[in-house]
């Protein structure tokens, strides 16, 4: 009888030392990994000058890595992906990434100095977990989300601002245009809508 | 370590080890939110047609006076500006909360309209947030519908209003109606300066956007489906909260 309440206390132990169930964990590693990766870009916008080919290098080898550019640009086209060409997908992707990139670069600079808060992350499902930062800019308050999918290392797979998701508007101005106009139109308004060849340097 | 990485990434990453299906359905969900429009559809030619008219309105007469007045009027002093007429706007959203069960959040706004209309002078300053940690809550009626289960209905740009859809349009209204600022104003015969202070504020505002809203619209494939698409996200968003 006086060894009840004692087994029972062992057993409460060993379930609570099971219970950080792997959702938590990766939950926790998506976390750490947008954690660093933010800061890092944050702390590298602040010091490098990004008008510079140089300085914008140096900042898009780690934003570079991070981000899965690719399958976000897949994701923008949803079920017309497989309806393009190897050939059209492919110009897809380049444009896509660049244009982007640069996006998410100049976007984050005008960002560099604000404080940020980051929320405790949750998973989504298939090895999707998202994170809210808070992004505090001269006293106003900006809201965004981060996404980031499991692979062999941590990426980001959208974005949202003020819950705006930069996949899904991008998504839906595409399906819109493939809707009204085709793919060929959509390349060359692309095309147009292209930088100059120096993309990478000072805009 | 992820730095090794590097700008040489591999060309074509098989995407076998995602769950494509799941990462598919995520954004293949939102499209019930913003669907194709049909180009031909008497709407879409209407909404098109008003969002361009906007457009230049924005950029042709409000822009250039906003510059103006950028001028003479610091970024803080506009900032004070907006945050007066956001404390007058404390009845529709009080109520609103209400509307939608947000018993905490009333009691906050009412707070917060307590506080800034004293010690945040007139509301021009937002004590209650910096000193008190009372954040805002911003309810329209057009968010209690939705709340409600009302679906949006079609998209609709308004004049010079903008993105709108047939719910918030009709809660737009309803916000309009309840609104006590300018019938307190007209009972204390003070209905024109309430007309001309109101002008002011959406002058206001418009400043404090312009060139967010010009960066936004000049990158985009197609600005129109753009801000359809950002409002339709946005709205869901608050919605839900």
């Amino acid at each position: 009888m006086p060894i009840r309440p004692f087994s029972v206390m062992i057993m409460l132990f060993v379930l609570l030392a099971v219970t950080p169930c792997r959702a938590d964990q990766l939950a926790d590693e998506a976390g750490k990994f947008l954690r660093e990766t933010i800061e890092k870009v944050m702390q590298l916008l602040r010091t490098e000058d990004v008008k510079t080919p140089e300085g914008r290098e140096r900042v898009m080898a780690v934003i570079n890595p991070a981000f899965d550019f690719e399958l976000m640009a897949k994701l923008t086209l949803g079920e017309h992906w497989r309806r393009l060409s190897p050939e059209q997908q492919k110009e897809f992707v380049d444009m896509f990434v660049a244009e982007l990139r640069e996006s998410y670069l100049d976007k984050s600079k005008e960002f560099a100095d604000s404080a940020l808060t980051f929320e405790t992350p949750s998973t989504l499902g298939g090895g999707r977990v998202q994170m809210a930062v808070q992004v505090d800019s001269k006293g106003e308050k900006l809201k965004t989300l981060y996404k980031a999918v499991r692979r062999t290392e941590w990426r980001v797979y959208d974005v949202e601002v003020q819950d705006v998701s930069i996949v899904s508007s991008y998504r839906s101005q595409y399906r819109q245009f493939l809707n009204d106009k085709g793919v060929e139109a959509l390349l060359a308004e692309m095309r147009q809508k292209r930088p100059p060849a120096a993309a990478g340097a000072g805009r | 370590m992820v730095l090794s990485a590097g700008l040489a990434a591999p060309a074509a990453e098989p995407e076998a080890d995602l769950d494509m299906e799941a990462l598919e359905a995520e954004f293949a969900g939102a499209e019930t939110a913003s669907d194709l429009e049909n180009p031909k559809s008497p709407l879409t030619m209407y909404n098109r047609a008003m969002f361009k008219f906007n457009d230049k309105l924005l950029r042709w007469v409000f822009k250039p006076v906003a510059k103006g007045y950028n001028w003479v009027m610091p970024r803080p002093g506009r900032q004070a500006v907006q945050r007066f007429f956001s404390n007058l706007g404390y009845p529709v959203r009080g109520v609103n909360n209400l509307l939608q069960g947000k018993f905490r959040q009333a009691g906050v706004e009412t707070a917060r309209f307590g506080i800034n209309s004293t010690i945040g002078l007139a509301g021009f300053f937002d004590p209650a947030k910096s000193k008190f940690d009372l954040e805002p809550s911003n309810e329209d009626f057009g968010q209690t519908l939705g709340c409600y289960g009302i679906g949006a209905g079609p998209y609709i740009v308004l004049p010079v209003l903008g993105p709108s859809n047939l719910r918030d349009t009709l809660g737009f209204a309803a916000d309009v109606a309840a609104d006590p600022a300018p019938k307190v104003a007209k009972h204390n015969d003070y209905g024109r300066e309430w007309r001309i202070g109101r002008g002011f504020g959406r002058l206001n505002s418009t400043s404090l956007f312009v060139e967010e809203y010009e960066a936004l619209y000049d990158k985009a494939l197609d600005p129109y489906v753009f801000f359809r698409d950002a409002y339709t996200q946005r709205r869901a968003a608050q919605i839900k909260e």
